[in-house]
């Protein structure tokens, strides 16, 4: 059962009509998130565009797939990604950390827009210092790593 | 080869911190434990994933104050709004009439600026879904970075990289990537342009059109064959069809009640003038 193109275009996601649950999908990330760990982005990589078909309102599922394409050499497409991500879930703070990471990983002398994406990125990791989870230690070593604002 | 592979990315930081981030932000995400052990986390749903049970998100309280928002006259009665001229002892009745015309031609007016706007919402949005993958990802790429903003000044000189890697995607991603942009409207343009470009690429490199497009996504083409075919009766979005029509003879409808209105009021000053000058006629 597939959604029809009127349920598309009122959002309605292949998950919700076929009943996908959401362990499902956590497990089908828990999956490609394994699959990357050990190296094989391809596999990872289709995996979580298979997620994100099902249900591409899944925020995280949009960070993962950002952060293999990240990795497999296309960083503009894992700002596009992790933008996606950030929309569907502006306050995460794993979807934050992705989309820093994501500007980050563009060189900066790519294009004209070099600093403006540090400082885009410098913004969304300087609101995750307080917290004192692991999200927020990585953005503080990302943060030292960057240096001081110039 | 996972070996030597995973020597370059184990221990992944950025994976375990979206364990950890998963398990403080009360995601229920259960993600692997990089040593090999299962590790399920049970916490509250995901915020972020809409098949997950209503009962996670907690509720914020926030008091209305009418006064911040300036407040709005919508809906309200306007007694000393556009039609007060009605109940101004000081006007005559050419001037109350004259008034009348002005206020109703308003109306008038934005019915039909109105009925065009839904028109061109309906139809021109239709026709302009038609115009392909360029136009899809003009669009996306408008929605993603919008002109101006500083996420579109940040990849200056960068979004024709973008639109090349976006033409990669398969139909099926692309359409997610509209519906989680927020533009579902396009999801259905995304497959077809998708399937397409798809079926373009694999013709380029010769592969042929069967396997060009299985070779990308089988269920692609099933999705938008099966999926054409239901909404094909049920669209109301097609150039020509009765409903254009319909919001055409609408549109024509206020265009002729605003004549008739022209007319109506136009005999009754007339009338009122030859009242007057016959009254004036038989002083003389």
């Amino acid at each position: 059962m597939i959604p029809t193109l009127e349920e598309m275009k009122a959002g309605r996601t292949l998950a919700e009509v076929q009943g996908f649950p959401a362990e499902l999908g956590a497990e089908v990330a828990r999956i490609a998130a394994r699959e990357a760990a050990a190296g094989d982005l391809a596999v990872a990589r289709g995996i979580l565009e298979g997620l994100v078909v099902t249900n591409p309102k899944d925020a995280i599922a949009w960070a993962l797939l950002s952060q293999v394409v990240r990795r497999g050499g296309e960083p503009l497409l894992a700002i596009v990604f992790a933008e996606a991500a950030h929309r569907l879930a502006p306050d995460d703070r794993q979807v934050i950390l992705v989309r820093a990471e994501a500007f980050l990983g563009v060189p900066p002398d790519a294009g004209t827009g070099g600093p403006l994406r540090r400082s885009i990125a410098r913004t969304g990791l300087e609101s995750l210092q307080d917290g004192g989870d692991d999200v927020a230690r990585r953005a503080a070593a990302l943060l030292r790593a960057m240096g001081p604002e110039p | 080869m996972n070996a030597i592979a995973a020597s370059n990315f184990l221990p992944d930081p950025a994976l375990e911190l979206l364990d950890a981030g998963a398990s403080a932000s009360g995601l229920s995400r259960t993600r692997p434990n990089f040593l090999g052990m299962p590790q399920v986390e049970s916490s509250e749903s995901a915020p972020c994933l809409p098949w997950l049970p209503a009962t996670s998100p907690p509720v914020h309280t926030w008091e209305i104050q009418p006064d911040a928002s300036g407040g709005t006259a919508d809906g309200y009665s306007q007694t000393a709004g556009s039609w007060s001229f009605l109940s101004d002892p000081s006007l005559s009745i050419e001037d109350k009439l004259a008034a009348f015309m002005a206020t109703v031609q308003k109306k008038t007016d934005d019915d039909l600026t109105q009925k065009m706007n839904d028109y061109k919402a309906k139809y021109a949005a239709a026709a302009n879904q038609d115009q392909g993958f360029f136009g899809f990802l003009s669009s996306v790429m408008d929605s993603i970075f919008p002109k101006g903003t500083i996420l579109n000044k940040a990849l200056g000189g960068l979004t024709s990289l973008i639109g090349d890697g976006l033409k990669t995607l398969t139909g099926p991603v692309l359409a997610g990537l509209a519906t989680a942009i927020g533009l579902p409207s396009l999801a259905p343009a995304a497959l077809k342009a998708g399937a397409s470009l798809g079926k373009a690429i694999g013709d380029a490199l010769g592969l042929g059109s069967s396997s060009s497009s299985s070779s990308s996504s089988s269920s692609t083409k099933s999705t938008t064959s099966s999926g054409s075919k239901t909404t094909s009766s049920t669209t109301t979005g097609e150039a020509g069809s009765p409903d254009e029509r319909l919001a055409m003879l609408e549109i024509q409808r206020l265009v002729e009640k605003q004549n008739q209105m022209f007319t109506l009021v136009s005999n009754v000053l007339k009338s009122i003038n030859d009242t007057a000058m016959g009254t004036i006629n038989n002083i003389r």
